[in-house]
């Protein structure tokens, strides 16, 4: 169910107070970012698909009932965004990875940045083994931390789905590392 | 439980703290036991980890929020706004419906208007030849009703209509 504060935040956008809608971007758009560069791989159509997510956001609001958290909302936008653009590629499996290498983490040390960019890669280049429902699920388990219940909820899918899509999921990842010999 | 089962459980609801504490504690006491499978449970404990403990992406740039604030303010204004929102509604959830619903109403009037009407115009033929087979078995002295044998005796022949 929808706190109060998500309740008052998206009841004052949708009344048209900017810096409500603001707030509601700066609180999650982290989340929408991390989500659909792991989802899609490369950060322009990871940024694409926040721009998209935050509009669908402002122009749907009005029709936000509150039946799920505002979180779950923009879980399922996020997805179903980022799914859309993996569609309008029309190569699943093969997604043009990118690192969300950013140059100003050159400031932190080149080699920092450098051991951060092969870590990154790896992970990407795991994720690419999946496809991309089962990336999804996996997503939002491991990295965001979601319960079976709000996966369900942020995919429109039955809970025993998300169980076997993770079962699949894990099971590709542990044979891809095991074919890659612990470099992933 | 078989090894096989354990690692089920393992690949999803106990890595996941899904699972309930009897059947928890179960999966406990085989990893304790098992070699084999307490190896499983770390390899999927590591892909876990690689996913949740690496570097998360850094946040959107700034450009991006720029971009979405100057959509939402050259938009038009909010009358057209409810049309356009009440437009999307139509075409994101009710269009599905309105198909489908004109599915069904196809197929309920099919149901409610064809069929009887069918089932009326069967039932009125079988009426009309049971009629003539009547007709051909009441009198069997009357010479105006025979079996055409040339056509094989399948029609009748009533000559006085003829």
């Amino acid at each position: 169910m929808i706190s109060d504060v998500d309740l008052d935040l998206a009841g004052r956008a949708r009344d048209g107070d900017r810096d409500a809608f603001e707030e509601i971007y700066r609180q999650y758009a982290g989340m929408v970012y991390r989500v659909a560069l792991r989802m899609i791989g490369k950060v322009e159509d990871a940024e694409e698909v926040t721009q998209h997510v935050f509009l669908s956001v402002h122009r749907h609001l009005r029709t936000f009932a509150g039946k799920s958290s505002l979180k779950t909302w923009i879980y399922r936008i996020t997805i179903n965004s980022s799914l859309n653009v993996l569609k309008a590629r029309k190569k699943h499996m093969e997604v043009a990875w990118e690192e969300g290498f950013d140059p100003e983490d050159k400031r932190h040390g080149l080699r920092e940045a450098v051991e951060k960019e092969a870590s990154q890669h790896k992970i990407n280049v795991l994720l690419a083994h999946l496809n991309p429902d089962q990336r999804a699920c996996i997503l939002l388990r491991a990295q965001e931390g979601l319960s079976y219940e709000e996966i369900s909820r942020s995919l429109g899918i039955n809970v025993n789905t998300v169980r076997s899509r993770l079962k699949r999921a894990r099971e590709t990842l542990l044979v891809a590392r095991k074919e890659n010999r612990g470099a992933l | 439980m078989r090894c096989q089962d354990i690692q089920d459980h393992v690949l999803t609801d106990f890595v996941d703290h899904e699972v309930g504490v009897d059947q928890k504690r179960e999966v406990e006491a085989h990893l304790a036991a098992c070699p084999h499978c307490r190896e499983f449970f770390e390899a999927v404990l590591n892909v876990d980890a690689s996913i949740k403990e690496g570097p998360l992406p850094v946040g959107p740039a700034p450009h991006v929020w720029a971009k979405i604030s100057d959509q939402i303010q050259s938009r038009p204004d909010h009358a057209w706004d409810v049309v356009r929102g009440w437009w999307e509604d139509f075409a994101d959830g009710f269009r599905p419906r309105v198909v489908y619903g004109s599915m069904a109403a196809a197929m309920l009037v099919a149901l409610v208007v064809i069929v009887p009407l069918a089932a009326q115009k069967q039932a009125a033929a079988r009426a009309d030849r049971e009629e003539l087979l009547q007709l051909a078995y009441a009198d069997d002295e009357n010479p105006a009703v025979g079996w055409d044998s040339e056509q094989g005796g399948t029609s009748l022949v009533l000559e006085h209509w003829l």
